[in-house]
């Protein structure tokens, strides 16, 4: 107690002492606490680096798998006429019109050029305060990316297909359109059960996309959406797919909106055409074209005729 | 026989004929007088310069639309883009929102002193809305409402029946449409009065169309099979209806009027006859009675009833592209005389009329203008309710005069020129056929195209070409298969007498623009003659004729095919032939520029066919522009006419600045 008294007095008589005690005490615990902020900063940036070169790591073996893979399609098609050299010119062109440019842009450039500089403000301390899922997150990225490129092969080994086609196969050229959206449209091939094409899912978008189906006549069969499936017999029209060609089958003009649906199948060749040329002129070039909806209208064949005389021409020109 | 489908647009006219039906004349000489001053007061002297006005003023939506006269004589409804306007013209008009021809809305109808109906055409059926009003505040307010979505059609309102209606619904029979007739009342549950055994006719097999007295009682049915008419009735109130007559053939057969005593009936018809022409029907005796009237060289298109009588008092039909009325009585001839003593340089319309109270609706205008509609509650007190087109008031518009084409052996044709209102020492000539080919006709009447055109400084030709409706079926079969062909002379024959009839056209600056069929003797235009035309637009225009039976729009429908066969020819055995009519198929052919406007949602002419002349003459590297417009369809509504015709003049202003050039023939394309 008296110890306690003399204390006071001294504080008492000292009152510079207990301001200067305070600041004490305050400026060691602001150096305690920037000194811990900075180690949670550094360490933040040390993981944040972790990720980006785990990161780097991943797409580089994405993109070593995917090229791998794509050489690998374009070189196993079988040699002979133009079909390797046109082939590669239109995976050149599927490849630049694909969306991977863009999707590298989204889950690697920006990732990256994030991760580099990361953590930015003091929200981004959070993340790694949540490593696991900030790491789980980060892998996402990687994973679309390499989807893309799957898709891209996909679509690339379908191309490449198409030339390679067996003698009772041809190439169905599937155009459409929807107002709505379709899980699946089935072609079914008359007298062939399960041999069946689904394409699709469609929603509010335009589709061309080419198929390799048996030759002989099919037929669209339904489509479904959800609990809803409309039988598309009522479009009475045989496909009469002939072997060894593209078969323009007209434009499916569809749609599936709730309990509203609706099929039509025009006949719009040129149009067909147009884009045929626009996105495989190479497969014009390979195969001939049929015409599997309505036979006898002479505007294919006069067309193509008339394109070829046309070129032939232009080559001769001096 | 006469086919009626038509690949056609907005220049041409349809068959009047329908239009008569409901058609009574009644004249008050003052009220005419007063509202003949007021108009022409309106179109002479100080009028503007139509060149100022814009497409989208030319294609307005018309103001007031649908008019329609309560069954008592005292309330007005009409249609505007955005509502249901009902009221009078002195205690003014109150708004039904929800109701405009914007939502789709037409055919405004009384079916009570305060019950209207309106209808909304659906893909499969027809949406019917049924409104009672009543006054609040000053004000027309909507107190109840129904709606019924069927096939179907308003046989009679019953307008002596307040909120009663007699209503065909069209079903299924052998594979043909037929109908069955119930009364409704409109505010009850509408569902329950539909069903079967309630229905008002009995075994009535193929009856399509149904007939009622003016005391609403079903008196004489109509059927169609394979395109030959048949009359039907009930004799005594017995439930079987059994067919009474049959026409010998396939032909036209439009009943008009039953007489109350169910033994008389008005029709016109071309069955003995090459004109459609007015007759008298014997029921009793189930044969022609007599002709009213016949003109050996125009179809009668509409009959006119007064009240009061039953039997009509004039026939009318389009004469040099103006519709003339032939007194049937002396009555009629006073009405005629009156109508015409009372407007002589002006068109008068009656839209409605009651006739306890005198009240009538008027349309009335000079030849070539929009009318303005009066609403007269007694001779001589007229209010004008409005104009059609107000965007127009003021303005000058251009005339349309009858050329007369000779065809040497042939009956001479009846083509139109409009010269426009500024007259160049110099004009340049815009050939503008109609579409169709077959059943439709240009008129002198007023046309938002011909006036665009004029207004520009064009002189405009309209061709009632072999094909056209209103000249007799001889005439119109003519026209059949004569795609790019025969058709394509009496164009070219009409060119040629307007060069001779007005020397300041001029005749090194001709171009050639049409819709539908019109779009397609726009491209054969150039192919036939290219050192007449200097360049083609087509809009909606047929370019391959073998596609006109490939188009899902025929690969659906068989009879439209049967119909195309006969228009067209047939695709199997004179494949040859419609492959050398296309101008697709003939595109080494186009040495003039060409543009092709062409809608998405085209029903009738495929965006295909623009699409296809556009890849065969890219492939040519001729002067080509291909105009798709997304959600078009075969004509514009108001609101496209500017993304459809905006760039019409600028393409002529550009084909006819350089210098005439001959035209050099290419060698022509391999045929298929």
């Amino acid at each position: 107690m008296a110890r306690q008294r003399k204390l006071a007095v001294t504080l008492r008589s000292h009152p510079f002492a207990l301001l200067a005690g305070a600041v004490v005490l305050f400026m060691s615990l602001s150096i305690s606490s920037v000194q811990a902020s900075e180690r949670t900063w550094r360490k933040c940036t040390e993981f944040m680096q972790e990720l980006a070169e785990a990161h780097r790591e991943s797409i580089g073996d994405i993109e070593a798998t995917f090229e791998a893979r794509w050489n690998r399609v374009l070189a196993e098609v079988p040699e002979g006429k133009t079909a390797r050299k046109e082939l590669s010119a239109m995976a050149k062109r599927l490849r630049q019109n694909s969306g991977l440019t863009a999707s590298q842009h989204t889950n690697v450039t920006r990732v990256l050029d994030l991760l580099d500089h990361m953590p930015i403000t003091e929200n981004d301390l959070e993340y790694c305060r949540n490593k696991r899922f900030f790491r789980n997150r980060i892998e996402t990225f990687a994973l679309a990316y390499e989807e893309e490129g799957d898709q891209l092969l996909a679509e690339l080994e379908a191309l490449a297909s198409l030339f390679s086609l067996k003698p009772d196969e041809g190439v169905l050229i599937i155009a459409g359109h929807i107002d709505g959206s379709v899980e699946s449209i089935k072609l079914d091939q008359d007298g062939r059960l399960g041999k069946a094409l689904l394409v699709g899912p469609y929603r509010n978008e335009e589709f061309f996309t080419l198929a390799k189906v048996q030759a002989g006549p099919h037929h669209w069969d339904h489509m479904r959406s959800g609990m809803w499936e409309l039988n598309l017999s009522f479009l009475d029209t045989t496909l009469d797919i002939q072997a060894g060609a593209l078969n323009y089958a007209g434009v499916l003009s569809l749609s599936m909106n709730f309990s509203l649906a609706s099929a039509q199948l025009d006949d719009r060749a040129a149009i067909v055409l147009d884009k045929m040329e626009v996105r495989y002129p190479e497969l014009l070039r390979s195969l001939p074209m049929f015409n599997a909806l309505t036979p006898d209208d002479p505007f294919i064949e006069f067309y193509l005729r008339e394109k070829a005389q046309q070129n032939e021409s232009s080559a001769n020109a001096p | 026989m006469r086919t009626a489908l038509s690949l056609t647009m907005g220049s041409g006219r349809v068959n009047l004929v329908v239009l008569g039906f409901m058609l009574m004349l009644v004249v008050a000489p003052l009220a005419l007088a007063q509202a003949q001053n007021e108009t022409a007061t309106e179109h002479n002297g100080g009028l503007k310069d139509p060149s100022q006005l814009t497409i989208e003023d030319w294609f307005a939506d018309a103001s007031m639309s649908s008019v329609a006269l309560s069954p008592d004589g005292e309330l007005v409804a009409f249609l505007t883009k955005e509502d249901l306007q009902v009221g009078t013209p002195d205690g003014g008009f109150s708004s039904l929102e929800d109701f405009g021809r914007e939502e789709g809305w037409s055919n405004v109808r009384w079916i009570g002193p305060k019950t209207l109906s309106v209808e909304r055409r659906l893909r499969t059926a027809y949406l019917y809305a049924f409104l009672g009003i009543e006054a609040k505040e000053g004000r027309w307010v909507l107190a109840r409402s129904s709606m019924i979505m069927e096939p179907g059609y308003i046989v009679d309102p019953l307008t002596k029946l307040d909120e009663q209606i007699l209503f065909a619904k069209v079903v299924p029979e052998n594979d043909l449409p037929a109908s069955n007739v119930f009364k409704l009342n409109v505010f009850d549950e509408l569902g329950g009065q539909l069903r079967p055994e309630k229905k008002l006719n009995y075994f009535t097999g193929e009856i399509l169309y149904w007939m009622t007295d003016s005391r609403g009682r079903l008196t004489v049915g109509v059927s169609r099979k394979d395109g030959v008419p048949a009359l039907w009735e009930n004799r005594d109130g017995r439930r079987a209806w059994t067919k009474l007559w049959t026409a010998p053939k396939e032909q036209e057969f439009i009943p008009l009027r039953v007489s109350d005593d169910g033994k008389t009936l008005w029709a016109l018809t071309d069955i003995d006859s090459n004109t459609m022409v007015a007759v008298e029907f014997d029921l009793v005796e189930a044969r022609q009675r007599r002709v009213l009237y016949e003109n050996a060289a125009f179809d009668v298109s509409t009959l006119l009833f007064v009240d009061g009588q039953e039997a009509p008092v004039a026939a009318g039909y389009l004469r040099g592209g103006l519709l003339h009325y032939e007194p049937l009585s002396d009555e009629g001839r006073r009405e005629v005389e009156r109508l015409k003593a009372g407007f002589s340089g002006l068109e008068v319309h009656l839209v409605d009329y009651h006739a306890q109270s005198g009240a009538a609706l008027l349309n009335v205008h000079p030849t070539a203008a929009p009318g303005a509609i009066y609403a007269c509650s007694a001779p001589g007190e007229c209010d004008r309710l409005g104009l059609e087109m107000p965007g127009l008031d003021g303005y000058e518009l251009a005339e349309t005069a009858l050329l007369p084409v000779d065809r040497g052996s042939e009956r001479p044709l009846e083509a139109f020129l409009t010269l426009p209102v500024k007259r160049a020492a110099s004009i340049p000539l815009v050939i503008f056929p109609h579409g169709g080919p077959i059943g439709v006709q240009d008129d002198r009447y007023f046309s938002p195209y011909v006036q665009w055109l004029a207004a520009a400084g064009y002189a405009v030709l309209q061709v009632n070409y072999r094909g056209s409706s209103g000249y007799g079926s001889t005439f119109q079969e003519q026209g059949l298969q004569q795609f790019g062909r025969a058709i394509e002379d009496d164009i070219e024959a009409a060119v040629e007498a307007s060069l001779v009839a007005e020397p300041t056209l001029d005749s090194d600056r001709i171009v050639v623009f049409g819709s539908s069929y019109g779009g397609y003797s726009a491209l054969m235009g150039v192919i036939r003659n290219p050192a007449r035309y200097r360049c083609a637009a087509s809009f909606a225009g047929v370019s391959d004729l073998h596609l006109m039976f490939t188009q899902a729009a025929t690969r659906y429908d068989a009879s439209l095919r049967e119909a195309f066969i006969e228009i067209i020819g047939d695709p199997e055995m004179q494949r040859e032939s419609l492959i050398e009519h296309s101008p697709v198929y003939r595109f080494r052919d186009i040495v003039r520029p060409v543009l092709l406007i062409h809608g998405t949602e085209d029903p009738i002419v495929d965006v295909e066919h623009s699409w296809r002349l556009y890849k065969m003459l890219e492939l040519a590297s001729a002067d080509v522009e291909l105009n798709i417009i997304d959600g078009l369809g075969h004509s514009p509504t108001p609101s496209q006419a500017q993304q459809v015709l905006g760039p019409v003049l600028p393409f002529f202003e550009t084909c006819l600045a350089g210098e005439q050039t001959s035209a050099q023939q290419p060698a022509p394309a391999e045929a298929p």
